[in-house]
Formats: C-alpha cells, sequence, structure tokens
C-alpha cells in the first residue's frame, strides 16, 4: 500500500512530479494519538488548570498541522518555493490579531458595558450560592441561580 | 529562470515559473488565501475572547460535546489518509482503487456533515444562535415574555383583527368577506384569550423582575405540564438547581389546578397541548451572541469547504465509475487531495479553540 522510505531523492525536488512517500498509516496513527492527547487534556481541565490544558491543545494542534503539512501535503519534500509562497501568509495572519489586540483584546470592554454589569452579577450569585451550600463558612444568604 | 538545453543552431529554450504544474501552483496560491481567511476568524475569536471575561466554557451551558468534535477530528484525518492513498494509487495508475479510496473519501466527509448537523441541532434547539442569546437578567425574563406571547399568538392575532376591523372601516374589501374574517379572528382570540390567562401571572412576575429565573423555569415546566398533559422534565446538571426549579413546579401547579376552571383545562390538552414545547427555559449566558457568532461562522465557513470538496470528489468518483479516470485527472487528484488537507488543518484548529479551550 505505501512505502516506507522518506528521504526524497534529489531530482524530485525538482520536478515536483514525483516524491517519496511516507509512510502514510504511521502519520495517520501519530495523528489519533495526539488527538487522545487533546482530549485527555481536556478531561484533566479540573486538576491542571485551564491555562495548561490551552497550552497543552494548542501546541499538539500545531504538532498535527505540522505532520499533516509535511507529510499529507508533501511539503517536507516540496522545493524552496513553499517558502515563497506561504512564508507571507503567515505574516498577515498574525498581523490581524496584532492588529486587533489593542482595541479589542485590551481595553474593549468597560466597566458599564451590560455584559460586564451581568457578569459581575453572576459572579455574586456564585457567590452566595457557594455561601448557601456550606452555611458553616458564610452568613444568610438567599438561594441564587448561575443562569 | 533555468536555462534549458541547447540544440545546435537554435536559441536556448526558456523556462519560466517554479518546477511545479500550473495547476498545483494556482491550488497552492489559493490555498495560502484560504490560509488568510481562516486565520483572520481564528485571530479575531482569539481577540474577541480575551477581551470577554466570563466568556461561555461550560459545555452544559455552550452544548458543545468535546466527545462530538474529537469524533469528526477522527473522521477527517481517516479522509485525509484515504485521499493521499487515492492520489498514490493514481500515481500508480491503479484507477479502481483511486476509485474506491475516493468514494471512501467522499463518505467520510458526509459522515463528518452528519456530525456537525447533530450538533447544529443542538444549537438550535437551545436556542444558542446570534442575536437569541440573553446575557442578563433582565433580558432572559423578556425573552420569556416574549416567547409565552409568540407561543399563544395572541399578539399576532389581535393585529390580524386590527387590519380586517380598519379594512372594513375605511370600505377596503368585501364586506361580507372582511365581517366572516373578523368573527372568526374574535371567536379564536377568546379561546386563546384563555390560554393567555393561564400565564399571566408569570408574565406580570416577570415583567416585575419579582422571580428568580430558576422560579420561572419552575413555572414554565408546570405549565407545560398542564397543556400537555405529560410530565415536563427540568434539565439541569446541578442538584441544588433542580430542587428550587422542581419546588417552584410543584408549588405552580397545584396553583394552576386551583386556578384554571375544569372546561379550560379540557381545552388546553385538546387543541393547544404542544403551544409551549417550543418556549425555552431562561437561561443567562454572559457573551452568549458572540459566543454563537463566532462559532457558527467559523464552523459554518469550514462546513462549506467540506461541501466544495464533496463536489470535487463527487465529480472524480463519477469518473472513476464510469471508467474514465486517467493519467489527466493525477493533478486534479492532487490538488484535490492538498483542498482536502487543508480542510483538515482548519479543522485540527478549530476542535482545540472551539471544543476545548
Amino acid at each position: 500500500m505505501t512505502s516506507s522510505h522518506a528521504t526524497p531523492s534529489t531530482g524530485s525536488h525538482e520536478t515536483g512530479a514525483h516524491h517519496a512517500h511516507p509512510n502514510y498509516m504511521a502519520i495517520f496513527f501519530i495523528l489519533c494519538l495526539l488527538t487522545v492527547a487533546s482530549v485527555i487534556a481536556d478531561m484533566a481541565g479540573g486538576t491542571i488548570g485551564k491555562l495548561l490544558v490551552g497550552l497543552i491543545v494548542l501546541v499538539v494542534a500545531s504538532l498535527k498541522a505540522m505532520y499533516v503539512m509535511m507529510y499529507f501535503m508533501h511539503l517536507k519534500f516540496e522545493g524552496a518555493w513553499k517558502w515563497v509562497l506561504l512564508a507571507p501568509t503567515v505574516i498577515l495572519a498574525l498581523a490581524v490579531p496584532a492588529a486587533l489586540a489593542p482595541d479589542i483584546a485590551f481595553k474593549y470592554y468597560d466597566p458599564q458595558n451590560p455584559q460586564q454589569k451581568a457578569f459581575r452579577e453572576q459572579q455574586a450569585l456564585e457567590k452566595a450560592a457557594h455561601a448557601a451550600a456550606h452555611p458553616a463558612a458564610a452568613t444568610d444568604a438567599p438561594p441564587a441561580e448561575k443562569h | 529562470m533555468t536555462h534549458g538545453t541547447h540544440s545546435a543552431g537554435h536559441a536556448p529554450i526558456l523556462k519560466m515559473g517554479v518546477p511545479i504544474p500550473n495547476g498545483k501552483l494556482g491550488m497552492w496560491l489559493f490555498l495560502g488565501t484560504e490560509i488568510m481567511f481562516f486565520t483572520a476568524f481564528i485571530g479575531t475569536y482569539i481577540v474577541l475572547r480575551w477581551g470577554s471575561p466570563g466568556w461561555p466554557t461550560d459545555p452544559n451551558v455552550t452544548h458543545i460535546r468535546v466527545a462530538l468534535g474529537a469524533i469528526n477530528t477522527f473522521v477527517l484525518i481517516c479522509s485525509s489518509v484515504s485521499v493521499v492513498l487515492a492520489h498514490e494509487a493514481m500515481s500508480l495508475r491503479n484507477y479502481q482503487k483511486a476509485t474506491k479510496f475516493l468514494g471512501l473519501t467522499l463518505a467520510l466527509a458526509c459522515v463528518f456533515l452528519g456530525i456537525k448537523s447533530i450538533e447544529y441541532a443542538g444549537k438550535f434547539q437551545h436556542d444558542i444562535l446570534p442575536g437569541h442569546v440573553a446575557e442578563s437578567q433582565e433580558a432572559a425574563r423578556d425573552k420569556l415574555v416574549r416567547e409565552l406571547d409568540e407561543a399563544s399568538g395572541g399578539l399576532a392575532l389581535r393585529a390580524e383583527l386590527e387590519k380586517v376591523k380598519s379594512a372594513l372601516a375605511l370600505g377596503q374589501g368585501k364586506k361580507s368577506e372582511l365581517e366572516g374574517q373578523q368573527k372568526a379572528l374574535t371567536e379564536k382570540l377568546a379561546s386563546i384569550g384563555r390560554v393567555e390567562a393561564a400565564y399571566a401571572p408569570l408574565k406580570q412576575q416577570l415583567r416585575a423582575g419579582n422571580i428568580t429565573l430558576l422560579e420561572s423555569r419552575g413555572k414554565l415546566a408546570a405549565l407545560k405540564e398542564l397543556f400537555s398533559g405529560r410530565t415536563a422534565e427540568v434539565e439541569t446538571h446541578d442538584e441544588r438547581e433542580k430542587s428550587v426549579i422542581e419546588s417552584a413546579k410543584t408549588t405552580e401547579l397545584a396553583a394552576l389546578e386551583q386556578r384554571i376552571p375544569a372546561e379550560d383545562k379540557k381545552l388546553f390538552r385538546e387543541q393547544y397541548g404542544s403551544t409551549f414545547n417550543g418556549v425555552h427555559d431562561p437561561h443567562v449566558i454572559v457573551y452568549g451572541n458572540t459566543f454563537a457568532s463566532i462559532y457558527f461562522t467559523m464552523t459554518g465557513f469550514h462546513a462549506i469547504h467540506v461541501l466544495v470538496g464533496m463536489l470535487m470528489f463527487g465529480m472524480l468518483l463519477y469518473r472513476g465509475l464510469t471508467n474514465t479516470l486517467g493519467p489527466d485527472q493525477e493533478v486534479f487528484v492532487e490538488n484535490a487531495g492538498l483542498y482536502w488537507h487543508f480542510v483538515d488543518l482548519v479543522w485540527i484548529f478549530l476542535f482545540p479553540l472551539l471544543y476545548i479551550i
């Protein structure tokens, strides 16, 4: 079905028509294992913290993307044109969040924003609910709702 | 630019451009624009999420199912392998094998969209749609009042009656017909008025803002139960919430039993049994509308790309099944494969960004 020699011949670089075929099934299993790793990281979210889970799953996604691009899309075996063609797109892709971040990520919502007000109310209700569930640790509080 | 081999007495043959087929170069240029298209969405999502403390992540609130996302990731990985094997078979001139793998890729794309449609149905069922989500307690109460009124149909009927009345007053249309319409609408309105009376106290409390959302969920469940005659299930994973809702429901059912005449109860069950089935439980999801917009924009555009891929594989499969697949289609299969791997790549990032983080 597939040949497992992953070393491309020099001639194939020039034509681009024939390249060495990697072991596709091995790549398939690696991609499956990485997907399972993402799900395990999600399940462990309660113990390892959301930030770490986010970091793990994004690193795993980048690894999966690398495998797909290098072996399934054969970029590993293509000539130098791939850099000329793809590098500008990466720069422009990074430009969007960089341009939007100062106005949206950093200071878009002021404290008077209705959603911020609702979020504060929700937090207060959750605090009250927690106090109601643990009366020994808090003063009397009315039953509250999460949503 | 490269110089070709010299033939005696002839000018050198010049070769321009990159050493790949034009079709493949075109596909890569297109994929370059596609990278910017999807990274613009992803970048926008990241900055919006960053600037929105309290962004909804609880799967019981967002109805995002990690298991379904993971299964779809697996399905796309399988399809990426099958398309790469189809391309390999094309290179080896084994068109029968290529046809089989192209068919498998198309089938896997159908599975992906099938699972996606289950997820979308869940979002529609819980009304997690752009512009539909209540982002504060007040908005949730207003939404419930609006949905109750829409479900009973009283407001729409009154508007219709007003139109007929003004047409009669202005002498527009046939008088006997308009009078007949007016009579029918008035009779229907009298019956719907009884439905409206059943939820009038709840509506009043919601408007005054002196009822919690959990209590209103209990009262809504009681209303649904009274009309349908079937037990209305309370949807919550929190035991404490459940007890508050159940208690409000029991109290409201007892009140309704006492307040509603037996004749009306019979009318409700016989003619209006499903009236309130579509009314959603009131919820607050802070940033729920932005979340829904982001979710549908990103997964929607991805699904459109899946459909385009399916079209390409459908065309190739047709050629394979009619024995017209040949060396001329090798670049097409390679390009369809490149496009499909890109669709897989996008999903590889959407899965952690939308389902896990």
